[in-house]
């Protein structure tokens, strides 16, 4: 029991210094809405840099007082420049590149520290008084207390500070609301940057106070970060005294688990020593319990986000690209000389886990970290393989194929774990993920390698000898051999083909729409949550591969190759390449560690493999601000952009035309109406409530076969909940049926799927995809099965029905271009299309005429009324009264969430009560104006 | 009228590169209340936000007290005495009353007694957090704050949305009181004709993102079948005086020239 409460409080030291992390991340976040991943790397600058002023490294030597003073100033000044240089050029920019930003500091950082002091633990000065006192009979530090005590100070001080200062009142306006904030004259930029001063002197201090504790490296402090988000998750980014107390106690908790480690009963390793990684696995776990309690959404600021995520071109041609890599490969392998060979080989590895963040990153749209820790889980499976089973099962590629199916069951199980989670929270569980792997799983000597790594048993295939070792030598005859090379060559060609598959055929699309806008993809029928999973899972078998490769080309698998810090530097070179194309994941593997260009770099140049570690992270930032697209994408960008000026202006000709006669004969996605008069939408009692408010009261509606019906009513009446409801995008009590089906407790995909078709307000096209691409995507519906099949075969492209709606709606000539080339107008058309294209049952519209001027808004009622002729029936909302009562059969308006009335058009034109809904006046005065006509 | 407060000429300005107003002009003078009117989706939201900052043209001139302010940011319209009372109400729901009225840039003091004065019932509220209030207590609130920074140009986003009438009638007198009072000017966005008129000077009409009437608020209440047939989207509705015939021929619903 003593010693227990003895390891607790020698726990309070380390758990100071995740909780000075985590108030340094809560006021980044309350400050500016970056999740600064960094920050347990600046707690670590701190504190080198207050080292090097203690001792002589500088050439002079300051004491303490001064030293920390001027540390403390250092930081304050860091603070100024990351966020004028980094964060404040990304103010706009989406939440995910905000954190790929501050990813890419976290390698700076890292990297720089390595490379200026090199990778030796340092001894750090320490600063608080090194007396002990005693505790039922053991004698502990005092400093473990005083830093937890000025831990609960400072945060003290923080909610202080924030609660009862301007300072404080300003920023948590600015953090709830930006926008607001500005209206009031408040400078959401100038708080941030006074936030992130704050954060980097709270966290740079402690991490001086702390360093003599724990260790001076590069590693250690920085990733403190982990254990850090976890508080910082638990206290929801907003909260000091939970983020402190909850980093206390994370940090007591570490410490309990070493001691329990040294009791009899733990469970311990091959060599007897205790498991390694219980700590990094904890911290794991509390992220997840975090995510799971707080929700996987966190605050949002109410910010304008203007840019949006690269684009994801579609490639065209496969085969000829192919095969040219394959003859320069094949060619270079055999001339190169050994050690250019290996780092060839090193590079085209490099290109398959960049394959994976193409998959993840680029498709789906999720920045993972584990990638790489899959590619280890792939690895060491072979070589239990290997060392446990032995026979066939550690042969080629029986033991490939397995390590990568392992690595995809592993993958999907954090994806599943996951799938509520998105965005910036995704980031933090998977870095946690990865740093568990590492210590928890690839550490461990009954299941990883420990820390000298296991063997693996060469690949050979019939005979043939397939390993670096086999005997065909290459011009300069000397290992790796370029068979091994050949073997891996093919791998990746195969793999890139698969990767622009994916991108043509429909799972790609489909994973772009779910990218581009969650809420339309549903719409229109798209299953998120397994499209998300295919790619996850896609992404985890790619990096299975190129884990079970990478342990052929060193022969054994350990650890310190699968690392956090080198998924970093993955991710950076990925960004930097061009995330969204295979052509970027080639750029990337060039720069990857050992690769290419790290080789030239040392070979010529004399330069180590941190600095291509630290250029990697520079080149991440630059890239996010100035060019995201990466290298590839923007080569891939000016040779596009010729071929849509071409495409939109195409576009305007056919619109500035006088407008079309009827086609004749054109196949129209026209279903004879199966009963004129058959009630298609039937719903009753539909209420919804949001809080305390009443949005919608019992209200009635139907649709009949060939039917326009139009909903209508002041600002705030509720038409479009009334939509979002029968959709499935926000709860409601009532029963809606269609064609006599009942709808209810169904999700919005699955409603879709049953032929409800609606579009939105803010029209929500998926911008990543051409507008025959949008219809495609809507359109198209495999199984499981026959997606599976296309996406490794030749790609669907369209369906006659979606062919048939482009040119329902006039939109045939610009089919190739995309969303944000069109006209306002021709958007909103292509919007309709897209739900027309599903071949729905009903089609629902949300103001489909909102921005248009009076010519589009012509032109698009007569295309509605030319789509209800078709055969398909139309539920329209709409504020342009002249459009919703010239076309519709039949009227519904609602005031406050009631229907006031309902008729014919004529009708309800003249009905006062509709009048004075819309003119807030006294209806008596009006009356007699409108009963004369 | 080269005293007029706030001057804009050739407005075009939307969303995504989208034009939702298009060749919008209009002026305030000092102490004038001018209410801007029309459908919903007509580009009155729009207008507002372009005059407060939030959604910079796509062409045209701003010009406040004379300035051109194209190149001045939210914030820096706001200092300058710009104050815009959003659709949202702008309200901070994690503050309570009386923090709304010590929030402010550096240097500005809004007059918190004033407000009060005005609306008697927000001080009992003071200590209740804002996300608490009911919606006509928050639009008080909206209100009572923006009169409380002393603005030199009010802009005033559908104060009635959501509220009761009786609530409504109850606040746009206050804020006519006020514009009398200290001389600001006042831009009102309304959807409901009758109440924005009756504390207006002059008005204009907004359809299809195109200032389609201009006229004094005297002149507009007494052609009420103008303002019907351009709310009830009728197409003949044209710059000046529309031709009273437009209501007495058809009796049939107007249908548009659809084939």
């Amino acid at each position: 029991m003593r010693d227990v409460l003895l390891f607790a409080a020698l726990g309070l030291g380390a758990g100071a210094l995740i909780a000075s992390i985590a108030l340094g991340v809560v006021l980044i976040y309350r400050g500016s809405g970056v999740i600064n991943v960094a920050t347990g790397a600046i707690a670590m600058l701190a504190a080198y840099i207050f080292w090097a002023l203690r001792t002589d490294y500088l050439g002079f030597q300051l004491s303490t007082a001064p030293a920390f003073v001027v540390t403390l100033a250092c930081m304050a000044a860091f603070g100024v420049l990351i966020e004028l240089t980094i964060f404040r050029p990304l103010r706009n920019a989406a939440p995910l590149a905000k954190l790929a930003a501050s990813l890419g500091l976290l390698l700076v950082l890292e990297s720089g520290m390595i490379v200026i002091f090199g990778n030796s633990l340092k001894s750090a000065p320490s600063v608080l008084p090194s007396d002990t006192v005693s505790i039922f009979d053991r004698v502990v530090p005092v400093d473990r207390f005083l830093l937890a005590g000025i831990v609960i100070v400072v945060a003290a001080v923080l909610a202080a500070l924030f609660r009862w200062t301007p300072f404080g009142l300003s920023t948590r306006a600015a953090s709830e609301n930006e926008a607001s904030a500005m209206l009031a004259g408040l400078s959401p930029s100038r708080l941030a940057v006074a936030n992130t001063v704050l954060a980097s002197v709270v966290a740079g201090g402690l991490g001086v106070l702390v360093a003599p504790l724990i260790a001076l490296d590069a590693q250690t402090l920085a990733f403190q970060v982990v254990p850090a988000l976890a508080a910082a998750l638990l206290a929801g980014f907003t909260s000091f005294f939970i983020a402190c107390f909850a980093g206390l106690a994370i940090g007591v908790m570490q410490a309990l688990l070493v001691y329990w480690g040294t009791q009899s009963w733990f469970p311990s390793d091959e060599g007897g020593a205790p498991i390694r990684g219980l700590p990094e696995l904890f911290v794991f776990l509390v992220i997840v319990l975090a995510l799971f309690l707080r929700g996987a959404s966190l605050p949002g600021r109410g910010e304008l986000v203007e840019r949006r995520l690269p684009a994801v071109p579609r490639p065209e041609r496969l085969l000829r690209p192919t095969a040219i890599a394959a003859v320069v490969g094949v060619a270079c392998l055999i001339a190169f000389p050994f050690d250019f060979r290996q780092s060839l080989i090193n590079s085209l590895l490099g290109v398959v886990i960049c394959l994976s963040l193409v998959v993840i990153v680029g498709f789906v749209g999720q920045i993972s970290v584990v990638q790489l820790a899959l590619a280890g889980v792939a690895g060491f499976t072979m070589s239990h393989l290997t060392t446990d089973v032995g026979g066939i099962w550690a042969e080629f590629p029986i033991s490939l194929l397995i390590g990568a199916a392992t690595a995809t069951v592993v993958g999907l199980l954090i994806a599943v774990s996951a799938l509520r989670v998105r965005g910036v929270s995704l980031v933090v569980v998977t870095l946690a993920a990865a740093v568990a792997l590492e210590q928890f799983g690839f550490l461990n000597e009954r299941w990883g390698g420990g820390s000298t790594g296991s063997p693996i048993t060469p690949p050979k295939l019939g005979g043939l000898d397939l390993s670096p070792q086999a005997s065909f030598r290459g011009l300069d005859d000397k290992i790796p051999s370029p068979v091994f090379g050949f073997l891996v060559l093919a791998a990746t060609l195969a793999l890139c083909m698969l990767v622009a598959n994916v991108r043509r055929a429909s799972l790609g699309q489909r994973m772009l729409a779910v990218r581009s806008n969650e809420r339309a993809a549903a719409a229109a029928g798209i299953n998120v949550r397994n499209t998300k999973l295919a790619g996850f899972g896609i992404a985890a078998f790619i990096a299975g591969m190129a884990g079970a490769l990478y342990a052929y080309n060193f022969g054994s698998v350990s650890y310190s190759r699968f690392g956090a810090l080198t998924a970093l530097g993955l991710i950076a070179f990925a960004y930097f390449g061009g995330i969204t194309m295979v052509s970027g994941a080639v750029l990337a593997g060039v720069g990857a560690t050992e690769g290419l260009f790290p080789h030239a770099f040392d070979r010529w140049l004399g330069l180590s493999g941190n600095w291509a570690l630290l250029i990697g992270g520079f080149a991440l930032i630059v890239t996010l601000l100035v060019n995201p697209e990466g290298i590839a994408g923007t080569g891939y960008k000016k040779k596009q952009q010729k071929k849509r000026r071409l495409a939109a202006a195409t576009a305007a000709d056919a619109r500035s035309a006088a407008p079309a006669p009827p086609q004749p004969e054109v196949a129209r996605p026209s279903r004879t109406p199966r009963q004129t008069g058959a009630v298609v939408l039937a719903t009753t009692g539909i209420s919804v409530s949001f809080g305390g408010l009443r949005a919608l009261d019992d209200v009635e509606l139907t649709v009949s076969e060939g039917q326009l019906v139009g909903l209508i009513g002041p600002n705030g009446a509720g038409k479009t909940t009334f939509i979002d409801a029968i959709s499935g995008f926000v709860p409601y009590e009532g029963r809606v049926e269609l064609d006599g089906r009942q709808l209810d407790g169904l999700a919005a995909h699955a409603r879709a799927q049953r032929g409800l078709a609606r579009t939105w307000q803010s029209l929500e096209l998926f911008d990543d995809l051409s507008v025959r691409e949008n219809l495609a995507v809507a359109s198209y519906r495999p199984s499981a099965w026959s997606t599976a099949i296309e996406t490794l075969s030749r790609p669907v492209g369209s369906t006659e029905a979606a062919d048939a709606a482009l040119v329902l709606l006039g939109l045939d000539a610009m089919a190739d271009a995309m969303p944000e080339d069109l006209p306002q107008g021709q958007r909103k058309l292509v919007g309709i299309a897209r739900a027309l294209a599903a071949e729905p049952r009903l089609l629902c519209l949300d103001e489909p005429a909102a921005g248009l001027d009076t010519r589009e808004s012509e032109e698009l009622a007569r295309h509605l009324r030319e789509v209800v002729d078709a055969g398909t029936p139309m539920l329209l909302v709409d504020h342009d009264m002249g459009l919703v009562l010239g076309i519709s059969d039949y009227v519904v308006v609602l005031e406050f969430g009631q229907v006031i009335a309902h008729g014919p058009p004529d009708v309800v034109r003249r009905d006062p009560r509709v009048i004075s809904a819309y003119l807030g006046g006294a209806a008596a005065e009006l009356e007699p104006v409108i009963d004369a006509s | 009228m080269t005293d007029a407060l706030l001057r804009i000429e050739g407005l075009t300005a939307g969303y995504d590169r989208a034009a939702v107003i298009r060749d919008v002009g209009l002026t305030v003078g000092q102490g004038e209340v001018v209410a801007l009117l029309g459908a919903n989706g007509a580009g009155k939201t729009t207008t507002l936000r372009v005059i407060s900052g939030l959604v910079r043209p796509l062409s045209g001139n701003i010009a406040f007290a004379g300035r051109d302010i194209a190149r001045v940011s939210p914030t820096q319209r706001a200092r300058a005495g710009i104050v815009h009372v959003p659709e949202g109400r702008g309200l901070f729901y994690g503050l309570t009353v009386a923090e709304h009225f010590r929030l402010g840039f550096r240097g500005e003091r809004p007059d918190e007694n004033t407000a009060y004065e005005y609306f008697p019932k927000l001080r009992e509220l003071r200590m209740r957090r804002v996300g608490l209030l009911s919606g006509g207590e928050q639009q008080m609130l909206a209100v009572a704050r923006g009169l409380a920074r002393r603005p030199r140009l009010l802009l005033l986003d559908e104060l009635s949305l959501g509220l009761a009438p009786v609530i409504v009638e109850a606040l746009l007198p206050v804020v006519h009181r006020y514009a009398l009072d200290s001389g600001c000017g006042v831009l009102l966005v309304e959807q409901h004709i009758q109440l924005a008129l009756e504390i207006a000077d002059r008005g204009y009409v907004l359809s299809h993102g195109e200032i389609v009437l201009h006229e004094s608020a005297k002149a507009m209440q007494a052609d009420r079948e103008l303002l019907i047939s351009s709310y009830l989207g009728e197409r003949q509705v044209s710059i000046g005086h529309a031709a009273s015939t437009s209501q007495g021929t058809a009796s049939e619903s107007r249908e548009l020239p659809i084939e």
